[in-house]
Parts: structure tokens; C-alpha cells; sequence
């Protein structure tokens, strides 16, 4: 398994992930589908985000 | 022939619902389920309670709490020693947020208010969301593999986003839809209103018939008038240029 995978406290990371975006978009809308697709664009900017910085800690981590 | 185009039914206006705000602080979402927004509220529910409470048990239920600052120095802010509540804030800022949880957050307050440093627990709440002592937080701050400081933060963004839940209770989410398409507010007004608004309206009435000219007398010029004088010209212009 690769190192990356195995540091057990991004495991926590996925419910803070689903809370916040669905939770936001649901205070910007009140349709579903609305929130659905907020939810799901947040969810994947945030995922983007926290993915682009872990690899680059891990990167300098390792061959630096 | 292309038809007309339908009339949008209206925005419904700002209904302020400080009864519905202050039931989502009480218990988050309750304020919508209030409001017949059951849905909504449900996932505010489920949603704020399981990160808050993931929280604590990422901080071994030990990371929530109002310390006792009684005993600590004095905090001055903007030249004000701060005292009570305040002070004891000001040494625990994560409460601030962890606060707006609502009802699940009080357990803290009963213990900052029963606090006895003589006894290990509170009469009713025993140790929950009490305040650690300083081996216990150091044990959890070095032995916890940083899950205990990540916790925290957990329960702090629980009670942060439950602020945008109470706002939502209060005056609605930030993009309104008509009230046809989601009908959270239940006023007999804006079914009024909407009523009016998606009814077919009656043709245009044709313009009115152009009024008649008014038709005057002409004018009586007496016809008995003297001639106009003759005005005689300067002296100096009758020799022209």
C-alpha cells in the first residue's frame, strides 16, 4: 500500500467533506437538485484541492 | 405563431422567522422541520450531529469543553480585564465555535458552571465535556496520532456551519425559488399572490376613441376700431446708412 494511503488520519477526511458541501449547498437552496449539484461541485473543488496539497506534502516528504 | 411567454410566478419577499432561528440553534435543522422544510431539516440534523459527534470521538469524547479560569491570570482585551464566561473563552477561542452546535454544546456550559476542582466530575454529566486536567490533555495531545487536535476542529466547523443553518431558518436560503416550486413558506399570501400571478389575464382593452376636438367661436374682432398712429421715424435714421 502506498505510504500516502496508509497515514490513517486522511481516512477521517471524507465525512467532513460530504457535511460541509451538502450542508452549505442545502443554505443556498432549497431544491433538491439544486443542492445536489452544489453539493457536488463543492465536494469535487474541495476533494481537488486537499488531493493537490497532500500530494505535494508528500512529494517534499519524500525527495526533498 | 410563437406563443406569449408564461409569467414567472413572484419570488416570495424576506420572511424574517426568529422562532424557526432560534429552534435550529436548539437542535440544527429543527428550525426547517419548523418551517415544513422536513428534508432539509433532516439532513441538518443528520448531517451537523455526525460531524460534531465524529469530533469527539476522534478527540476520545475529551475535546469539547469551557475551562474553569478562575484561578488563571487576568485577560485584558481593548484595555477591559475580561471576567467569567469571557475569560474562561479566551482561554478555551474553539468554544466560540463549538458553541453554535446548540443544546449539544451545554453540557460544557453546566460544567464550567458546577465546575469543583475538588471533586473529578459534575453531579449530573460526570466527565463529559469536562475540563481535562493537564496530564489527561497532555496524554491526548501526544498520544493520539494529531486525531485529537483534528477532532476539534470537527466539532468547530459543525458549530460554525450550524450558523448558516440558523441564518437559513431565519430568512431563507440565499437563492430563493418561487413558492410554487419548493413551498417552504407556508403564507397564504404569496399563494395569493401566485394565484394572481399565474391566472390568465384578460385582453387589453382597446384604446379609447379619440375625443372630439372642442370647436370654439371665432373670435369677435370689433370692426370700429381707429387705424394704427403712424409712428414717425427717428431724425437720425432717415438718411439710412
Amino acid at each position: 500500500m502506498l505510504p500516502l494511503l496508509a497515514v490513517s488520519i486522511y481516512w477521517d477526511l471524507p465525512i467532513l467533506l460530504v457535511v460541509v458541501s451538502l450542508v452549505y449547498a442545502a443554505t443556498r437552496h432549497d431544491r433538491w437538485d439544486k443542492i445536489v449539484h452544489e453539493a457536488t461541485g463543492w465536494g469535487l473543488r474541495i476533494t481537488g484541492f486537499l488531493v493537490a496539497i497532500g500530494l505535494v506534502l508528500y512529494l517534499l516528504s519524500t525527495y526533498l | 405563431m410563437a406563443s406569449p411567454p408564461t409569467p414567472e410566478p413572484p419570488i416570495p419577499p424576506v420572511k424574517l422567522d426568529p422562532l424557526a432561528a432560534l429552534l435550529s440553534y436548539l437542535i440544527p435543522g429543527l428550525g426547517q422541520v419548523y418551517q415544513g422544510r422536513v428534508g432539509k431539516g433532516l439532513l441538518f440534523f443528520g448531517g451537523l450531529y455526525a460531524l460534531f459527534f465524529y469530533g469527539m470521538w476522534m478527540g476520545q469524547w475529551r475535546n469539547v469543553w469551557l475551562p474553569d479560569a478562575s484561578s488563571l491570570p487576568d485577560v485584558s482585551v481593548a484595555g477591559q480585564t475580561l471576567g467569567g464566561p469571557a475569560k474562561a473563552a479566551s482561554y478555551r477561542p474553539q468554544f466560540l465555535g463549538q458553541f453554535w452546535i446548540g443544546t449539544a454544546a451545554w453540557p460544557a456550559v453546566y460544567q464550567y458552571a458546577v465546575y469543583d476542582s475538588t471533586k473529578d466530575a459534575a453531579p449530573v454529566t460526570g466527565k463529559f465535556q469536562r475540563t481535562p486536567d493537564e496530564k489527561e490533555l497532555n496524554d491526548l495531545q501526544r498520544n493520539g496520532n494529531k486525531r485529537w487536535d483534528l477532532g476539534w476542529v470537527y466539532t468547530v466547523i459543525a458549530g460554525v456551519l450550524n450558523l448558516l443553518v440558523i441564518y437559513d431558518a431565519f430568512a431563507g436560503p440565499m437563492f430563493r425559488e418561487p413558492l410554487k416550486q419548493t413551498g417552504w413558506v407556508d403564507d397564504p399570501d404569496m399563494e395569493d399572490a401566485n394565484a394572481a400571478a399565474s391566472a390568465p389575464k384578460p385582453p387589453p382593452a382597446p384604446p379609447p376613441p379619440p375625443a372630439p376636438r372642442p370647436v370654439f367661436p371665432p373670435a369677435q374682432v370689433p370692426l370700429d376700431l381707429p387705424p394704427p398712429a403712424q409712428v414717425p421715424n427717428p431724425p437720425g435714421q432717415q438718411g439710412g446708412q
